[in-house]
């Protein structure tokens, strides 16, 4: 036994038989708390936290079978072992206790080695409930930590990715991101690669949650500005974004796991608006201009990180003045309502289509709201990221 | 309470508290031996099972408590008066033998009966005195 | 189930371990005294102190440990209470056995006797 012995009310009205119940608990290393009725024994068990309840039947002011029904119908938060004292043929005495909830019972005037078996098998039970509680506690301890890290990166995350409503080399962008889980494996970058040039990515991992983050912030630290101007250029100087999406393919095709990218990546001049890019599985963006027309760039391609030896091409477009680009995740087309209808590509598209009305500021804006109300409630299943870029 | 000896001591713990407030303390002494004996003996010598009930009742009276054992159905009677030992005259080396002349020396009155039913065995003890029985 | 502090010359103080030593447990303790004896213990004390109560068949198995003694040590008895010296007392245990108040008074007399 530990230190303080585990208490047991013991209710019983009859002062001899009570002290002689009490007696024989104490001798087994438990302590014996007296309850004269019912009543007080149900005080006991409101009003402390002994675990197991020996009872009589008959008593004055709430009987054993009342009793329990009572202590079944408290809002406790531990279980209470009812034993109840009958005599030995009273077939239709215990299975009233065991309706009203009864765990066990002992024989009036039964053997001490019956009570003593009782007794620790009630013992074990609540042994076994204080283990699991335990246990449940330390998960629960280990599962608020894992979430108050996840929080953590996800706050990291967060800055890795720019909030971009800024005038980059006469170009203007706006973005927004909107993550389905705590954190995100999308990641976007823009930013200047030389005096003349703008360069900017979006990437989504593959599934989403800690791993797809893990690797999207690898990416979001190894594709830098330096990294386009090393590996985005050919050698005679002129953009090849092809050859940046070919080096990261080589590299993330060598792990052993099946994670991988989908990439949308270009580099733009801006005294010309010449854009090359390459579509490495990423949603063709929508190339949108001063009248509203909507065209999509690209035909697909295949994504990063899966096959060593895919291939990827540049393609050119040129962005006159006053025209954009509306970059979006297929967190936003494949979205469904609540009876199951994704939102389409034609949906995002539309919305990219008004850009000239709305401006480029209010294009992410728009997308985001637009899935909110499509979804009716339920968060996005997929990360979302919207990028907008005008050439001024 | 069962037919066993490791009933004994929780139920005489139990009958002494129980008359505890009724018994002035030096009778106390003398029927805690009293009922210790009378309640080993009729579990050694009854020769009833061990699943056997035996039943103690207790009555506090004006003058005197009244313990009743009734012996477990099927035990052999035993009326110890019949078996009455003067533990002076016991060889003081004797092992065994001390017990029946403890419950006639400790309690006031003992009274046994075996009518058809469970065999009755009634002790009393006086609540008005102080001193020892010598 | 009882409990044995070794002292100088060979003197053993013995407690039951139990607080009541009656029928139920009598024999247990008689025969663990026994077995000390046996093993060699010869100058006993059996040390009542945290015992409220022996009954005859205690008293039977104390009488039991002091034949087994025999002429060969001693035995003597201390730390009674009220209870278990009215007992001895009824019994004429008293004249059967040296009583002492404490066990360190049964110690040094023992000691001094040798």
């Amino acid at each position: 036994m530990s230190a303080s012995p585990l208490k047991v009310i013991v209710a019983e009205d009859s002062e001899l038989q009570r002290l002689y119940l009490c007696s024989l608990i104490n001798a087994l290393g438990y302590q014996a708390i007296e309850a004269e009725d019912g009543a007080a024994a149900l005080d006991l068990i409101r009003n402390t936290d002994i675990q197991i309840l020996i009872s009589d039947i008959e008593m004055p002011n709430l009987d054993g079978i009342a009793l329990t029904r009572a202590i079944r119908q408290l809002d406790l938060d531990h279980y209470v072992h009812v034993i109840v004292v009958t005599g030995a043929d009273d077939t239709e005495v215990r299975e009233d206790a065991l309706r009203s909830g009864a765990d066990d019972f002992i024989t009036k005037g039964g053997s001490t080695e019956t009570l003593k078996a009782r007794i620790r098998a009630a013992t074990r039970l609540i042994n076994h409930a204080k283990e699991l509680a335990e246990r449940t506690r330390a998960l629960k301890e280990k599962n608020d930590l894992i979430e108050a890290d996840l929080r953590a990166a996800a706050n990291a995350q967060r800055q890795l990715l720019p909030d971009l409503h800024d005038d980059l080399l006469g170009f203007h962008v706006a973005s927004a991101f909107a993550p389905s889980a705590i954190v995100s494996g999308d990641m976007f970058g823009c930013f200047e690669v030389s005096d003349d040039m703008l360069g900017f990515y979006a990437v989504d991992v593959s599934g989403h949650g800690v791993r797809a983050s893990l690797m999207s912030v690898a990416i979001g630290h190894l594709v830098s500005p330096d990294y386009f101007r090393t590996h985005g250029f050919d050698d005679s100087g002129k953009p090849d974004p092809a050859a940046l999406v070919a080096a990261l393919n080589a590299r993330f095709s060598t792990s052993d796991d099946d994670d991988y990218f989908t990439m949308f990546c270009g580099i733009i001049n801006r005294h010309t608006g010449q854009l090359i890019f390459c579509q490495a599985g990423y949603p063709s963006p929508y190339l949108v201009d001063t009248t509203g027309d909507t065209l999509p760039l690209g035909d697909g391609g295949m994504p990063v990180g899966m096959l060593p030896f895919a291939r990827y091409e540049n393609n050119t477009h040129t962005l006159s003045r006053g025209s954009a680009l509306v970059i979006c995740s297929d967190g936003a087309a494949e979205a469904e309502n609540p009876s199951g209808e994704p939102f389409g590509n034609d949906r995002v598209r539309s919305i990219a289509q008004n850009l000239s009305n709305v401006g480029v500021e209010q294009v992410p804006v728009d997308i985001v709201a637009a899935l909110a109300a499509w979804r009716a409630g339920p968060p996005l299943e997929d990360d979302l990221t919207v990028v907008a870029l005008e050439r001024k | 309470m069962p037919n066993t000896l490791d009933a004994v001591d929780p139920m005489v713990v139990a009958l002494c508290a129980h008359v505890a407030e009724a018994l002035p303390p030096a009778v106390l002494v003398r029927f805690q031996i009293c009922l210790s004996e009378a309640l080993t003996n009729v579990v050694k010598h009854a020769g009833a099972p061990a699943s056997a009930v035996i039943d103690v009742d207790a009555t506090i009276n004006p003058d005197a408590v009244l313990i009743e054992l009734f012996e477990a159905e099927g035990a052999n009677p035993f009326d110890p008066r019949d078996h009455a030992v003067d533990l002076a005259a016991l060889d003081p080396l004797a092992e065994s033998g001390r017990g029946i002349g403890l419950i006639l020396h400790c309690a006031d009155a003992v009274e046994y009966s075996a009518p058809d039913g469970p065999a009755r065995l009634s002790l009393t003890f006086k609540r008005d005195q102080t001193g020892d029985l010598e | 189930m009882i409990h044995t502090t070794q002292h100088p010359k060979d003197i053993t103080v013995v407690r039951p371990g139990v607080e009541r030593l009656t029928a139920v447990n009598a024999k247990a303790f008689k025969d663990a005294v026994v077995a000390l004896i046996e093993d060699g213990a010869s100058q006993l004390i059996i040390d009542f102190g945290t015992v409220t109560f022996v009954d005859s068949s205690g008293l039977g198995a104390l009488v039991g440990v002091l034949k087994r003694v025999g002429h060969r040590g001693d035995l003597v008895v201390c730390g009674l209470n009220a209870d278990v010296a009215q007992m001895f007392q009824i019994c004429r245990m008293d004249k059967v056995f040296t009583v002492y108040t404490s066990a360190d008074a049964a110690v040094q007399k023992l000691a001094e006797n040798q």
